[in-house]
């Protein structure tokens, strides 16, 4: 036993406000300046010019290059944006009609719960390449993987949602004798919505890393085609500024799609 | 943050009471495999196999070294990849949740980070790396170690305060901390995230043997796509979906196994969506 | 039930003699960021003395509790055990939590063993000595059980068990019944009592049931709401042992009465009512 140690040992100080005299916020701020800073400067100093590493200005400035070129607008980025958008939907509706499905009947429950669990087990991916042979290389084989990819974690999230109803809320809504269509409007939904919401920002991840990944290995266009097209021809800069295209924009997406989420979920007001 | 929301202890709760009558999930396998195969008598072609001719096809492959070399070629980099992902995702993890401030500082970082699509990142590795088991492994660990690390910080910040003072009440050091409470109390958490990590980390693996098309598993699709033989391509997803299930069963196995062991694991602090 | 008559636990040597100060806190001072927990307070432990403390919700008894075990430092004021400066958690200090802290993954055994794997005594011994404390708590043939399988009175047992088990001269108890129903916390303060009494340890018990503190203590202190200050000090001449009918006696009656009177105006001022 050691004696005469000064206060409380380290893993019970509940938390402070700094560290070396800096906030958290400032750490935070230092990271990210170092890690780009390092791809900065390696890429302009260390490996200068080879095609390995393009600094992280001249991404951004390829970048909003390529924002306003025509030729990319719609030929890429408009195509997976619908292709995003449209598996998305379909994928959000898909998703909380099964987990109500579930809900209301234990058979169908029972019947799928299994195979939700195990889904993200098997690289569904490897479905993409019989889509194709079937469907062509459109716009079909990516919506449906990307689809059935984006709406098991909605349905997981909508199931375990329309079950975290407390007891005495049904109770309380027996008593006052709600009808079908006002309990799910008043009781159920509202109950379920944050686990639904956080389901679909799941989901909504998952949609765009789908529609890249499908791109990425076989397609003729979208984002995912022309970075896999840069690479391929050693165009490093084309590549890295799509790299951070799709970065920045699924950061902010994500961020709006949270800060619209934080208005939604009466558990996080 | 994916990880988390699945790993939730009431879904895994319920998935375990269900797993055991098993009588409608076998219904819905009937049913789909009834579908696929009066789909392909249906279509009467060479677009879409039946099941009996996938298998076929899936055992003749199976007879080919090179074939077999694929495979095992695949098994190899999983191992390893996972391996390392789910150790080092564990540790770090571990080591910086119960660190309150340098949580608060790097966990919205990571958390960030997850956000990105992994996928678009992995050009990046093949430039680096060049085509080959390296860089696909190296994007298979990418692709688990971040969930197991978004998965230990947060079972380390969320070991109950009320274990942590019992220990300094007896005045347990910084260090001896970790084996005496912190690591049992991760335990189960960590469970949850090693089978989560493999389905992240064998995805991961695929999609890039797929893109780099130089190996494994996911070269053998690719070649199969250009040749347009469907059985082939039918018969190793079929090959694929069993390599997944069996360490996945392993891996609830062993979940169930150690969070019996341990305890339910507490609810994460400020359990995020 | 506890075996309260059997002579399994040994009396530690060297409880400092009664009458010495045991526990001397002098304006002791905490805030928490712009929120100021605790006043400054004064707080005197004879040894082998047992005092509460109760207060509304919120008031800064647990502070007070775990600046006197050692495991925060007061921003202002000095606390002295046992006659020396308190420099982090003592050894011959013992806490029981308010909801048992067992860890869910040690057998009950293991869990009343846990002080003596952190003072690093050897693996026999200790379990000996925590199946000795399982006999005195009345959960011997719990032993090989995991907390789970308890209830939350049997859990609280446990807690007790290993606080005892390191021989303590000081018992810090946060609240320990606080979770348990009406009348399991009465059998269990009961019991509590009587072990305590055959250690000779002092006990300082935060409480927010003022029944339970007049049930118990030789002194009551009664704390403000936020920032923690003692308010009124209630000294309790009422016959030992103690037992159910003790509440019926006039004098303790009265205690009761005084307390909630002064509580009353603190609890709702910590509810936002006004005064």
């Amino acid at each position: 036993m050691r004696a005469g140690r000064r206060g409380a040992p380290g893993y019970l100080r509940l938390d402070r406000s700094r560290a070396g005299g800096l906030p958290a916020w400032a750490w935070r701020t230092i990271i990210v300046a170092a890690a780009l800073g390092a791809v900065e400067l390696t890429a302009r100093f260390a490996l200068d010019g080879s095609y390995e590493l393009v600094p992280i200005t001249t991404m951004a400035e390829r970048a909003a290059e390529l924002l306003v070129d025509p030729g990319f607008l719609t030929q890429h980025l408009l195509w997976s944006s619908v292709s995003v958008l449209v598996s998305f939907t379909a994928a959000a509706v898909i998703g909380i009609a099964l987990g109500y499905l579930m809900h209301g009947h234990p058979w169908w429950n029972r019947a799928l719960r299994p195979y939700l669990s195990v889904f993200y087990a098997v690289p569904i991916f490897a479905l993409y390449p019989l889509l194709v042979v079937v469907f062509g290389t459109g716009l079909m084989p990516i919506l449906l993987i990307a689809t059935a990819f984006s709406a098991v974690v909605v349905t997981t999230h909508a199931s375990l949602g329309f079950a975290s109803v407390p007891q005495n809320v049904d109770k309380l809504a027996t008593a006052v004798r709600t009808s079908r269509s006002q309990y799910v409007r008043l009781v159920l939904f509202p109950a379920a919505l944050p686990d639904i919401i956080a389901g679909a920002r799941l989901g909504f991840a998952y949609s765009i890393t789908a529609v890249l990944a499908s791109e990425f290995i076989l397609s003729t266009r979208g984002v995912g085609h022309f970075i896999s097209t840069a690479y391929a021809g050693f165009m490093s800069v084309d590549m890295y500024a799509g790299i951070f295209l799709v970065a920045a924009f699924s950061l902010v997406l994500i961020a709006v799609v949270d800060r619209a989420a934080a208005h939604l979920d009466w558990r996080r007001r | 943050m994916t990880a988390l929301a699945e790993a939730s202890p009431s879904l895994k709760r319920r998935t375990r009471t269900i797993g055991g009558r098993g009588g409608p999930a076998l219904v819905v396998a009937f049913v789909a495999v009834a579908v696929w195969w009066a789909g392909a008598v249906v279509a009467d072609s060479a677009v879409v196999p039946t099941p009996d001719q996938s298998l076929r096809s899936l055992v003749t492959e199976l007879a080919q070294p090179s074939f077999r070399a694929s495979v095992f070629d695949t098994l190899r980099v999983l191992v390893q990849s996972y391996l390392s992902a789910a150790v080092v995702g564990a540790v770090v993890g571990a080591l910086l949740g119960v660190r309150p401030f340098w949580s608060r500082v790097a966990l919205p970082l990571a958390y960030a980070v997850n956000t990105v699509p992994k996928v678009t990142l992995f050009p990046i590795f093949f430039v680096f790396l060049g085509l080959g088991n390296l860089s696909c492994g190296s994007f298979a660990f990418f692709s688990g170690v971040l969930p197991m690390f978004l998965i230990a910080a947060e079972a380390a910040r969320g070991v109950p305060q009320a274990q942590l003072k019992l220990a300094a009440s007896l005045r347990v050091g910084d260090l001896r901390v970790l084996p005496m409470v912190v690591w049992p109390a991760v335990m189960p958490a960590v469970a949850a995230g090693l089978r989560l990590t493999f389905g992240f980390t064998f995805l991961g693996l695929i999609v890039a043997e797929m893109f780099a098309g130089s190996s494994g598993l996911g070269q053998q699709l690719l070649r199969n796509v250009a040749l347009a033989r469907m059985e082939y391509i039918a018969g190793e997803i079929v090959l694929i979906a069993l390599l997944a299930l069996v360490p996945f069963l392993l891996l609830t196995w062993l979940e169930r196994r150690i969070s019996d062991r341990f305890g339910p694991r507490p609810a994460p602090r400020g359990s995020r969506p | 039930m506890m075996n309260t008559d059997a002579d399994t636990t040994s009396r530690p040597a060297g409880a400092a003699p009664p009458g010495a100060a045991h526990v001397e806190a002098t304006g002791v001072v905490r805030a928490f960021g712009p929120v100021q927990a605790l006043g400054a307070v004064d707080l005197r432990l004879q040894a082998g003395e047992f005092v509460s403390v109760v207060g509304p919700s919120g008031c800064g008894k647990s502070t007070l509790l775990e600046i006197v075990g050692g495991l925060q430092v007061p921003d202002a004021g000095t606390v002295e055990v046992g006659g020396e400066k308190l420099a982090g958690p003592r050894e011959r200090t013992a806490i029981v939590f308010q909801d048992s802290a067992c860890l869910p993954w040690r057998t009950v055994l293991d869990n009343v063993a846990f002080p003596l794997e952190a003072a690093r005594v050897p693996r026999k011994e200790r379990r000996a000595r925590a199946q000795e404390l399982l006999g005195v708590v009345g959960l011997a043939e719990f032993a090989g059980h995991h907390p789970h399988q308890l209830s939350g009175g049997m859990r609280q047992r446990v807690a007790i068990a290993r606080a005892l088990i390191t021989e303590p001269d000081l018992i810090l108890a946060d609240e320990p019944f606080g979770a348990l129903d009406e009348q399991t916390r009465i059998l269990m303060a009961f019991e509590l009592l009587a072990v305590v009494e055959r250690l000779s340890a002092s006990v300082l018990f935060i409480t927010h049931s003022i029944q339970e503190a007049v049930l118990l203590s030789d002194r009551v202190l009664v704390m403000s709401a936020r920032p923690g200050r003692i308010l009124d000090e209630i000294v309790l001449d009422l016959p030992r042992p103690r037992a159910q009918n003790t509440l019926a006696l006039p004098e303790a009656a009265a205690a009761v009465d005084r307390i909630w009177t002064t509580l009353r105006t603190e609890a709702s001022a910590s509810m936002g009512v006004p005064r």
